[in-house]
């Protein structure tokens, strides 16, 4: 029985001596980058040369921009189930224009597969997740990221990494044909643990296009990030069996109803989130918000059920400020 | 050489160890060793080090250069270690002059040396999350090693122990209030010759100014792009 012990505390002890590793190790992509060690990635401030748009760019009635789970290695292509969620919503909103290959749990949007010098290593994991017996493989991809979502949440490196985050979103946008002087409405969606980053990235695009951002944060880790003040509205999607979107306002006193004057609790007063029940959601795996194949009472999917809301959501935002602009004096 | 070295590394270990384990005798195990005055530097210096590494985002955001930023961990630690000297002679001060104990001033430098032993995990201020609550418990365990060390080696009671540390604090703090001028001119150049750029240690405020030139970027981008041209 001693033996068994001793082991057991030998691997705790390996267990949290990696654990520390590698969360001191989290800050470093998105702080070398800042610093401008290593000429691998462009400068914070820099922009590619202006390209032709595509050419249904012009006709978008509003942009989405899809920042993937935490349990992700890279975003091209996405995971089935996301691709399959985005199709949806794309059916659901002809006119929407939907930004895709974003990798939120980086400063200069570099996948776990792209160039990074444990590269080899993420690729086997890749590899491994796609089968069904080592497809638990993407806890080690889940670590990584959630490391990087304490990044965002940290006020000491949070503005670093969002701002990064940022920069690679808005040339997502630019790409996709996103013109800053029309303002065409923006949707930050975030899965999971990219809710923080969504929220943190979106004060910064704020900031830069001058153009009102909302969050629609689906079952997303939220925490008492400032920077929730400067997003126009934050549209929880909360599902009945998902535990794990309460653990940022568990970890975060801010989140707490004792911080009065906190960022979260503010702009909980200003009525800046609604929290939408979506079904009987767990976070992750079978039974999820993208799940194909259940089915609630209404015959829907809950991935349909998931495009639904989140369609909703888009259509109500641009009727009203459509109806606004139709109010405003030519 | 070698042999000195690796003497001198198996002491800092012992002496590290014996004051993060808050042993009573820790100040008399460095005096049996004839380096051991140096070994309590080295941990001051090395400290002082480790806890500018945990909090080095200040070095990141300015943009030091990777050789300038060791240079201003080990500059660090020096200040670092002075500033214990100067907390040390105001504690020896504060025992002579209100308790009437006559302690060496030798003794009190090492207490305070000792004292910054869990300082040498200040790099784990770097964790994102637990990074200030890290720094919390490393702080409040080296309040305790030099409240155990001053009751040992001052014959002190814990009340008084605890008055000598922090009148000894306070006073510091008073000095560095009242020469903040030229304390402020002083923290500057050192700054400057340590990291080679001017003392800017808003962080916020270089985002910002980040965020403003990406936004002028912007406008020249949109300027210059195919649709606007058309």
């Amino acid at each position: 029985m001693h033996w068994l012990l001793t082991d057991l505390l030998q691997f705790l002890a390996v267990a949290l001596g990696l654990f520390l590793l590698a969360a001191l190790l989290a800050p470093f992509e998105s702080l070398g980058w800042w610093a401008g060690w290593g000429a691998r990635w462009p400068a914070p401030v820099s922009l590619p040369a202006p390209t032709e748009p595509p050419p249904d760019a012009a006709a978008a009635s509003c942009y989405l921009v899809f920042l993937s789970g935490v349990g992700i290695t890279d975003v091209s292509p996405l995971t089935p189930k996301e691709q399959h969620f985005l199709d949806l919503l794309e059916a659901q909103l002809p006119g929407a224009q939907i930004v895709r290959d974003i990798f939120p749990y980086s400063a200069v949007n570099n996948p776990l597969t792209g160039r990074r010098p444990m590269r080899g290593f993420w690729v086997l994991v890749k590899r491994a997740i796609r089968h069904r017996s080592t497809r638990n493989l993407f806890q080690l991809a889940t670590m990584r990221n959630v490391l990087q979502v304490a990044v965002s949440a940290d006020r000491r490196y949070g503005p670093v990494l969002n701002f990064g985050v940022a920069r690679g979103i808005l040339l997502g946008l630019l790409r996709c044909g996103y013109r800053p002087d029309r303002q065409a409405p923006l949707f930050l969606i975030g899965l999971s643990g990219s809710g923080q980053i969504a929220v943190g990235s979106g004060a910064f695009l704020h900031r830069l296009l001058g153009a009102p951002v909302r969050v629609i944060s689906i079952g997303g880790v939220l925490t008492s990030d400032p920077s929730i003040l400067e997003i126009a509205h934050v549209y929880h999607l909360a599902g009945g069996l998902d535990r794990t979107q309460h653990i940022g306002q568990w970890l975060y006193p801010g989140c707490w109803p004792i911080a009065r004057g906190s960022a979260w609790n503010r702009a909980l007063a200003l009525g800046r989130r609604t929290v939408i029940p979506v079904g009987p959601m767990r976070h992750m795996r079978h039974g999820d918000y993208f799940t194909r194949s259940l089915r609630l009472e209404n015959g829907l999917t809950y991935a349909e059920q998931t495009a639904a809301v989140v369609a909703a959501v888009i259509a109500d935002v641009l009727a009203r400020e459509g109806a606004a602009d139709a109010r405003q004096p030519a | 050489m070698l042999a000195s070295l690796l003497e001198f590394a198996l002491r800092l270990w012992t002496t590290a160890g014996a004051a993060l384990g808050l042993s009573p005798d820790m100040v008399a195990q460095t005096t049996a060793y004839r380096a051991g005055d140096l070994v309590i530097v080295t941990i001051a210096v090395l400290a002082g080090g480790s806890q500018l590494a945990g909090q080095s985002v200040i070095l990141f955001v300015n943009r030091v250069r990777p050789g300038r930023f060791g240079f201003s961990l080990l500059l660090s630690g020096v200040v670092f270690a002075l500033g214990l000297a100067l907390w040390a002679l105001m504690a020896w001060l504060c025992a002579v002059l209100i308790f009437g104990i006559h302690p060496s001033l030798l003794t009190a430098m090492r207490i305070a040396g000792l004292s910054s032993a869990p300082l040498l995990l200040g790099f784990l201020i770097f964790i994102p999350y637990l990074g200030a609550p890290i720094d919390w418990a490393l702080r409040s365990w080296g309040g305790l090693i030099a409240l155990a060390a001053v009751r040992v080696s001052f014959g002190l009671e814990i009340g008084p122990a605890l008055a000598c540390a922090a009148i000894g604090w306070l006073l510091v703090q008073a000095l560095t209030r009242l020469l903040g001028r030229p304390l402020a001119a002083l923290r500057d150049r050192l700054w400057r010759v340590a990291t080679g750029a001017a003392f800017d240690a808003d962080e916020q405020e270089l985002i910002d100014q980040a965020t403003a030139a990406l936004r002028a970027r912007l406008a020249d981008w949109e300027g210059d792009s195919p649709a606007a041209r058309r």
